[in-house]
């Protein structure tokens, strides 16, 4: 390639038909600089020009000539003129006379001046506009003038003038015949002077200055004339010439479809109309060449991929089923989903849930390739539904199969044979996992395959088997894994909805809390205001009442206390703080507090505590377990002793145990009083009041902080309740999410305050649940 | 009546103002009752906005706080009153049914000097007010 066409603006190659171009551009292409229209211009305007430069010649030419013609003839007018009208004068050589003939001429303008000889050549009169120039009479001229009357006036051309010369005649009488005959015959002409007149050239030469100027003017408007025709000719003789020119360029850069538009009837027109049909003819030749040239790369094309399809299926019957098992990699197929394959509609059935990617991926590409090495028209494979309960084969892909072929599935007779062709069209492989079938391949052809095609098909659907074998077993796996998956979202649904559930508990427990303690301390205050007094003095008996109110309330807020008690229990928002606890102090206490319930016993719970005992616990819980045990206790001895002991035993295990000289419980009673809402007997509420909530309160929180809470007792004797403490709190349940999220959520070492999740609490047995209430 | 001659040789009791503020119209009338009794000169007020514009209109000694009241509660009334500076000294007493645990936080946390969990001893009040009374006149002077 010459540097030359990297300036043209052709197409690359890759764009251009490929035949056109390559010889064509290996040529190197001449400069065209010039332009047909300016050169035609640049014709025109020379001719033009050449043309205005000639007839101004030739006009100033005539002119010139036809100024000089004027000026002798008038010359000869003057000169004929001066000399008829000085004839007398000259005759008579009078001066005067002269004077008064040659006025008129002098007084012409172009007459600069005027001389009259007589017939000797002596001077009669010469009169001079020009001062400066007396040129003597030329001698030559006079002596011709003055022996010929005939003679014809001269003109001798001065620098300034033409001196003219004309001789003076007059008819003069002979006087011999003048008597003899008068008449003409006796006349004769005689030359009786010379007239001489210069006439001056000035006028002459301004005249011929206008002419060339004129000249001038003409040949300018000739010329600009012509430029004008020479711009208006060359554009219109150009401009199909250029479309030709930039037609045949464009067909030369590939672009055939090129056609010029030259409309006129005359040669040119009859050009553009040879050059379309040029065109044209190359277009159908260069279209013909291209399809010759397609169908050679197809059929190349065909080749390559047959070779290409042969490797591949061995490739892919060969690869490791793992490796292609990505389900990234995969289109995914689903149940009901519609596709087009090989121009028609037909559902890509699956394989019941156990389709992947990857079993989609395999069978179409092993299906093509059999269809392929078999030169079938069209390829299924059909798996056993799983889902189904009877022996059922689903369309688990197929290529270029019409539906209605499909529908035949193999008989079972079919199926238990080994693979085979029937009705010369139709070759069925059995698919085996195992010793189970577990589905077939169908192909399709129109007629008998020659033999080595069904070798190639049977074996190659053998091993197609094995490897739909494997993909299954895969996407079984990643089908149990994706089942795990949804189950554990399941799971932490469920668990949000729990959560949210223990919050609205919450929520409920906070505002049931706070409108019963409302109107408790309503009644509690009026009764303290009333027993004070203030509303006036009191009757025994109203004393006692009274007392029985209070009574009643601190047992309904003991009860709304353990209820709310239970139900965070129940609803696991009980958060457990260990910190560390001195038992004694904390038994003193609950003694203390539950003083007034021994308001009316023969006795005062007495404590039996040696030693301080120190451990890390949730003080206020063991608090509650204590303060029920003693109420309890109180409640159920009318008289004896209710004692509580705090200590250690061998072990270094804390304890405490609350003992009582009470009514006691039976052996077969002693299981169910932890349990809710029960007394052994209902007639001990009634006698004794309470909800039975205490002691089941009691081993709720005796559970969560890992303690062992039991009984001894013998009916009429008396019961002995016994805590026993672990040495460390329990560590946290490792529940997923905890209740209660507290800054101390986590699991270090060091943190004191640890969300504590309860144990599974059973479900009240279905007799002890309240009724609900309309 | 034995409470009310303690009472009132307290001695420092009477003329101190006490803003009551409470919803439930029987506790009203014992707490307002026990503190008249008391010698207190009691304002009461039902509700948040009446509790506000109560404080600044008498500028009480301490205010008895119910939390959940209308308008606004007492929680915010807290708030509002601790970040005034002009009613920042007044001590706030919270008297309410929010029993559980972690409630006497929220009501320190809203600003509360003190907490007193309902139900509650009419007598009890009187005390836990005296003392609160006397903890800021041991400030005040010392």
């Amino acid at each position: 390639m010459k540097p030359i066409s990297s300036d043209n603006s052709l197409p690359t190659l890759d764009e251009a038909p490929r035949f056109a171009l390559s010889r064509v551009d290996s040529e190197q292409a001449p400069r065209f600089t010039r332009r047909f229209r300016t050169r035609i211009f640049f014709y025109i305007t020379a001719l033009s020009l050449a043309t205005s430069l000639t007839s101004a010649g030739i006009f100033t030419w005539r002119q010139t000539i036809h100024i000089d013609l004027d000026r002798d003839r008038r010359a000869k007018t003057l000169l004929t003129g001066l000399a008829t009208h000085a004839d007398i004068a000259a005759y008579a050589g009078d001066q005067a006379l002269c004077e008064l003939a040659s006025r008129t001429t002098l007084d012409e303008e172009d007459v600069g001046m005027v001389a009259i000889y007589d017939r000797r050549g002596k001077e009669i009169l010469e009169r001079s506009k020009i001062n400066s120039e007396h040129p003597a009479p030329d001698p030559q001229a006079m002596r011709l003038m003055l022996g010929n009357p005939d003679a014809a006036p001269i003109k001798i051309p001065r620098a300034t003038f033409h001196d003219l010369y004309a001789p003076i005649v007059t008819f003069v009488r002979d006087p011999a015949d003048a008597m003899v005959e008068p008449g003409i015959g006796s006349l004769r002409r005689e030359v009786v002077g010379v007239a001489r007149v210069g006439l001056l050239l000035e006028q002459g030469q301004r005249q011929v200055i206008e002419v060339i100027l004129w000249g001038v003017y003409l040949a300018m408007g000739i010329l600009l004339l012509g430029v004008f025709a020479a711009a208006l000719i060359s554009r219109k003789v150009s401009r199909p010439v250029a479309e030709l020119t930039l037609g045949a360029d464009l067909i030369r850069a590939g672009r055939l479809d090129t056609r010029v538009n030259i409309q006129s009837k005359d040669e040119i027109g009859q050009l553009g109309y040879a050059f379309n049909r040029m065109a044209a003819r190359l277009a159908e030749t260069m279209a013909a060449l291209e399809a010759l040239n397609r169908d050679l790369e197809a059929e190349v094309a065909r080749r390559t991929l047959t070779i290409q399809r042969a490797a591949a299926f061995t490739a892919l019957l060969n690869a490791p089923v793992r490796q292609r098992g990505s389900s990234a990699m995969a289109p995914r197929m689903d149940t009901g989903e519609w596709t087009v394959m090989g121009g028609k509609m037909l559902p890509t059935a699956h394989a019941s849930g156990r389709a992947s990617g990857a079993l989609a991926q395999l069978l179409d590409k092993a299906l093509r390739a059999l269809m392929e090495g078999s030169e079938s028209r069209a390829a299924a494979i059909l798996l056993v539904d799983e889902e189904s309960v009877e022996f059922a084969l689903e369309v688990s892909w197929c290529v270029g199969v019409v539906a209605r072929e499909i529908g035949q599935i193999p008989t079972e007779d079919e199926l238990s044979r080994e693979a085979a062709w029937y009705d010369s069209r139709r070759l069925v492989v059995p698919l085996h996992m195992g010793d189970e079938l577990a589905g077939c391949i169908l192909l399709f052809r129109d007629s008998l395959p020659p033999t080595d095609r069904v070798q190639f098909a049977t074996h190659a659907a053998s091993q197609l088997a094995i490897a739909v074998s494997n993909v299954l077993a895969y996407a079984h796996q990643i089908h149990l894994a994706r089942e795990l998956r949804e189950r554990n979202v399941a799971l932490a649904k469920q668990r949000d909805q729990l959560e949210e559930m223990n919050r609205l508990k919450s929520e409920f427990l906070a505002n049931t809390s706070h409108e019963l303690r409302t109107p408790l301390n309503a009644i509690m205050g009026y009764s303290e205001l009333i027993a004070d007094g203030v509303y006036g003095p009191l009757t025994p008996e109203q004393q006692d009442a009274l007392t029985g109110i209070e009574e009643s309330t601190r047992n309904l807020l003991t009860l709304i206390d353990n209820i709310l008690d239970l139900a965070k229990v129940e609803s696991g928002k009980i958060t457990l703080h260990h910190d560390e606890v001195e038992l004694r102090e904390l038994v003193r206490g609950v003694l203390t507090e539950a003083a007034p319930l021994a308001k009316h016993r023969p006795y005062q719970p007495e404590l039996d505590a040696p030693r301080p005992v120190t451990l890390r616990t949730d003080g206020p819980k063991v608090k509650q377990i204590v303060t029920n045990l003693v109420s309890n206790a109180i409640k159920f001895t009318p008289e004896g002793q209710v004692q509580v002991a705090v200590g250690q035993d061998a072990g270094g295990q804390a304890f405490i145990r609350v003992r009582d000289t009470g009514i006691g419980i039976r052996p077969e009673d002693q299981r169910i009083i932890f349990e809710e809402f029960r007394q052994v007997d209902g007639s001990y509420t009634r006698t004794y009041g309470g909800t039975g909530l205490g002691l089941a309160i009691a081993r709720r929180f005796a559970e969560l902080l890992g303690a062992e809470l039991s009984v001894e007792s013998a009916l009429g004797v008396g019961s002995t309740f016994t805590l026993r403490l672990p040495k460390e709190p329990p560590a946290p349940t490792t529940r997923e999410v905890p209740i209660i999220a507290g800054p101390g959520a986590g699991t270090g070492p060091r943190q004191t305050r640890r969300p504590i999740t309860p144990p599974p609490v059973p479900p009240l047995p279905p007799s002890v649940r309240k009724p609900p209430r309309p | 009546m034995s409470e009310r001659g303690d009472i009132d040789s307290g001695g420092t009791s009477r003329s101190h103002t006490i803003l009551l503020v409470e919803d439930n119209l029987h506790n009203r009338r014992i707490f307002q009752g026990v503190l008249a009794h008391a010698g207190f000169r009691v304002i009461e007020a039902e509700d948040g906005g009446k509790a506000l514009a109560a404080v600044e209109r008498e500028r009480p000694d301490l205010i008895l706080m119910d939390l959940s009241i209308p308008v606004i509660d007492g929680w915010e009334c807290a708030r509002r009153l601790k970040a005034d500076p002009e009613t920042r000294a007044i001590p706030i007493i919270a008297l309410t049914a929010h029993a559980m645990r972690g409630d006497e936080q929220r009501a320190r946390d809203a600003g509360c000097d003190g907490y007193l969990p309902k139900p509650i001893s009419p007598r009890r009040v009187v005390e836990e007010v005296k003392r609160a009374l006397e903890r800021v006149a041991g400030v005040a002077t010392g």
